[in-house]
């Protein structure tokens, strides 16, 4: 039944293929119809970006004002501080993602399957549980009077720290807690990449004399690079929008500097004063920084790895 | 025959998908159905009076003609309430239907910041009739024409129109920018006692150990001291404010975190770069310092604050409101014996705080979108009426209340609770917030307990000579202002939450200075200074 397939532009042949899988279209329509509705309606809906938008007055009513909201965000005396916030951690968040792939690597090397399955599903367990809980532990575990980590600092003679007020410590909390969080889940797409590498691979390799690291350094890592370079493309293109939820969580008035990101930021000024105008335009300018990203990243892997997205 | 069975067992999978979508969704919106309350029918229990019913007298209506409505009509209403007070209906609404033929159903806010749901509300457009808790703000915000402007309505509004006369600032200060007043303001002055924030501690414990009635920063710092000293593992200063302690203890230095006009002043000018507030920095450090102060007063709020105060020796010096002096002790006195809070005199050299508004931006308003505009403006006028008022406050006499014959109030039905507007609200919807924007003068909430009395005996002159002018700015100025607003604040909580806790030196004050000149301190000044000329020339 199969048709062999031929480089023909027909159409005809075209909608022979979309006829065959008919099934599986059927199947991808939620998928689609969920795209459409959340993902690029929204999109459309940007425009309220270059208006002065009224929810009384809806879209069509809004008057434009085309790039005020831009200017105001950047004139924003503290703008730069933002940005400057919210590119560190979103870099610091990329530059910690390799761990998810060295973790990989050593689940891999365990001999145990039934200790490499716990440890696994172990791990990415803490993905499930919200950010308000996982900020609220590190909340408790840090606070200076009767929070663990003090106390045990206490017994090496050291007097309690307000660590959750200090700006030199908040960028670490906030990203060993993102970490401690996604480690695992991060980490469950390289542990199925590496499963696909080919068991001849490894023999071979025993058979040239490689060792395990050996074998980790010339055989496994080269296997996963194209997976290595699709994620890290993905993961730099969404540098820049790194949520508020964790921020504003972990944030106190005493470490702003730091820890007032975009997000925050936005909370504050658009959405608490229902200034959906202003919020979607610094959502919009979030956006285009991001696509540089992407583009930029993927450029860069093309050219140095030949992997890339498109 | 094998295909033929997986494209069925496909077909089956993904209608059961498809079924089970259209069963969430439809789930969804009869849920919606059922929480909305019913519009048509009245109430139950006789709430459409016939019209051959004998004349009830009512009391002072102030020139309001009852019923207000010849045939019953339906309103719906929506306001912030207690979670444990009887809507949709309760003794309130049906009182108020038998005098006015209005039946009200009054919704409640989903949570306590209404702003994001009343977005919604105007969004979707299904604004109730009536709308609490609002605000000329946050009315501009949501946009003007979703709501009536009151102003053009007054000769209909015999009693809201001589709130009007007798307040002039409402129209001064609180209409929008397009000259219209769009709610019916909370008279305070009226409703809540003199003073109603200052400093509260423990009796018992200053008694057990003699330690006087501190009076200004000196005496306040001797007796936190000894305090210390007598309980080593105490935090004797407390708060539950967080980062806004600073708010409270500037005002009782002369000075303002934000902008302000000084007592007997007549410009505007920006506190946080005063020398009164450098000294206040300087005491709360040095209080930090010594340990008399909480460690983490910036992160204070109420649940770390309650459990502090609620311990025998934890905390003892707090300043909050006096309303919550009742309901602490009553949660204290079974574990700690002898618990005792008193209110006591400002922290500050100069011994006063801003004066309390007389009336305040927030009352109630109605939908532009009603169909029954003038009932629903008639209704609220008349709970500003001498008669609307006691029903709102305080209900029906004999009814509700009883005056007794020396004169006192008493409520039968809530014998054994504490007599507030919390518990009058849970027993008959009396004293809701939105409705209440007047009360009788024999309400509970202007006679407050024993110990609120102390308080306002204590502190005699409390207050600057006036209130701070409100004023309202053009949308030009909105939209200059908010940014250097929105980075000043967060630096002067910043620096301040630092200098107190000794991260960083007063001795950095200059930069501090020329920290806020550079995020345009003085554009600010300027801004103000000219909404207040303007605001002065009406």
């Amino acid at each position: 039944m199969d048709t062999v397939k031929t480089k023909s532009n027909d159409r005809m042949h075209r909608w022979r293929h979309l006829y065959r899988d008919r099934h599986l279209m059927i199947l991808f329509l939620p998928c689609l119809i969920y795209l459409a509705v959340f993902k690029i309606t929204p999109v459309l809906w940007n425009v309220t970006a270059f208006q002065n938008y009224k929810i009384s007055k809806g879209i069509a009513g809004s008057e434009f004002i085309y790039f005020k909201h831009f200017i105001n965000f950047f004139n924003n005396p503290d703008f730069l501080v933002i940005l400057k916030n919210t590119l560190a951690l979103g870099l610091l968040s990329v530059l910690t993602y390799p761990i998810a792939i060295v973790f990989a690597l050593l689940l891999n090397e365990l001999r145990s399957q039934w200790f490499k399955k716990s440890v696994q599903t172990i791990s990415y367990l803490p993905f499930f549980i919200s950010i308000v809980v996982v900020s609220g532990m590190a909340w408790s575990f840090l606070s200076p009077d009767d929070g663990l980590i003090n106390r045990m600092i206490g017994w090496i003679g050291i007097s309690p720290q307000y660590f959750m007020a200090q700006s030199e410590w908040f960028s670490s909390i906030y990203i060993f807690t993102l970490n401690w969080q996604h480690l695992g889940y991060n980490s469950i797409i390289f542990v199925a990449a590496i499963t696909g590498i080919s068991q001849d691979l490894f023999d071979a390799a025993e058979i040239d004399g490689c060792n395990r690291f050996k074998k980790i350094i010339h055989v496994t890592l080269p296997g996963i690079s194209a997976t290595i370079a699709v994620m890290m493309i993905i993961t730099v293109g969404n540098l820049i929008m790194i949520g508020f939820e964790r921020a504003l969580l972990l944030q106190t008035p005493a470490t702003y500097e730091v820890s007032d990101v975009i997000g925050t930021y936005v909370y504050r000024v658009g959405i608490q004063q229902l200034n959906y105008g202003f919020a979607s335009a610094v959502g919009l300018f979030e956006s285009v920084i991001s696509l540089l990203l992407l583009v930029g990243a993927n450029y860069f892997s093309k050219q140095v790895s030949k992997v890339s997205i498109w | 025959m094998k295909m033929r069975k997986r494209s069925f067992t496909v077909l089956l999978v993904m209608v059961f998908m498809l079924v089970s979508i259209l069963a969430a969704c439809s789930n969804n919106s009869a849920e919606q159905q059922e929480t909305s309350p019913p519009t048509s029918g009245g109430t139950d229990g006789g709430a459409s009076q016939p019209s051959d019913q004998p004349v009830v007298d009512y009391g002072d209506t102030g020139g309001l003609a009852l019923p207000i409505a010849q045939a019953s009509k339906n309103l719906k209403a929506i306001t912030t309430t207690n979670p444990d007070s009887p809507l949709p209906e309760n003794f309130f609404t049906q009182e108020l239907a038998k005098r006015t033929n209005l039946n009200m159903q009054i919704e409640r806010y989903k949570s306590t910041d209404p702003t994001e749901e009343l977005g919604l509300l105007v969004a979707s457009n299904s604004l109730p009739d009536i709308v609490g808790a609002t605000s000329g703000t946050l009315i501009s915000r949501l946009g003007e024409d979703m709501f009536v402007p009151i102003n053009q309505y007054l000769d209909i509004l015999p009693n809201y129109s001589k709130v009007l006369e007798e307040n002039p600032q409402i129209m001064k200060s609180f209409r929008n920018a397009d000259g219209n007043l769009y709610t019916f303001n909370y008279l305070a002055h009226e409703i809540s006692p003199k003073v109603n924030y200052g400093m509260i501690f423990r009796q018992d414990i200053f008694d057990k150990h003699n330690i006087a009635l501190p009076n200004g920063p000196d005496e306040y710092y001797e007796a936190l001291k000894k305090l210390k000293e007598i309980y080593p593992d105490s935090y004797p200063l407390i708060n539950y404010y967080g980062e806004e302690i600073v708010q409270l203890f500037s005002q009782s230095w002369g000075t303002f975190h934000k902008m302000f006009v000084p007592d007997g002043g007549n410009q505007w000018e920006y506190g946080p770069i005063s020398d009164e507030y450098k000294d206040m920095l300087v005491y709360l450090a040095k209080l930090y310092k010594e340990g008399l102060m909480d460690p983490e007063f910036m992160t204070s709020r109420a649940d770390r604050f309650d459990s502090l105060i609620l311990q025998p020796d934890a905390g003892f010096v707090f300043q909050g409101c006096f309303c919550r002096i009742d309901s602490l002790v009553n949660s204290a006195t079974e574990k700690i014996p002898g618990f005792e809070l008193s209110p006591g005199y400002f922290m500050g050299p100069k011994g006063k705080v801003m004066a309390e508004a007389r009336v305040l931006d927030f009352g109630i308003s109605v939908s532009a979108k009603s169909a029954h505009i003038e009932d629903a403006l008639k209704l609220i006028d008349y709970l500003y009426s001498p008669s609307g008022s006691t029903l709102v406050s305080m209900g029906v006499e004999d009814v509700t209340f009883k005056v007794e014959p020396d004169g006192t109030i008493s409520y039968p039905e809530l014998q054994g609770k504490a007599l507030n507007r919390t518990e009058l609200e849970i027993a008959y919807g009396l004293n809701m917030t939105g409705f209440l924007n007047r009360s009788d003068p024999r309400g509970v909430t202007k006679n407050v307990s024993p110990k609120y009395m102390e308080a306002v005996e204590l502190l005699q002159d409390p207050f600057w000579q006036e209130e701070q002018p409100v004023m309202s700015f053009t949308e030009d100025e909105i939209s200059t202002k908010t940014p250097i607003e929105d980075a000043l604040l967060k630096a002067v909580f910043e620096y301040s939450t630092k200098v107190i806790m000794g991260t960083e030196s007063i001795d950095g004050w200059d930069s501090w200075v020329k920290k806020n000149e550079s995020l345009g301190y003085k554009k600010l000044v300027d801004i103000y200074n000219t909404a207040y000329e303007r605001y002065n020339n009406q």
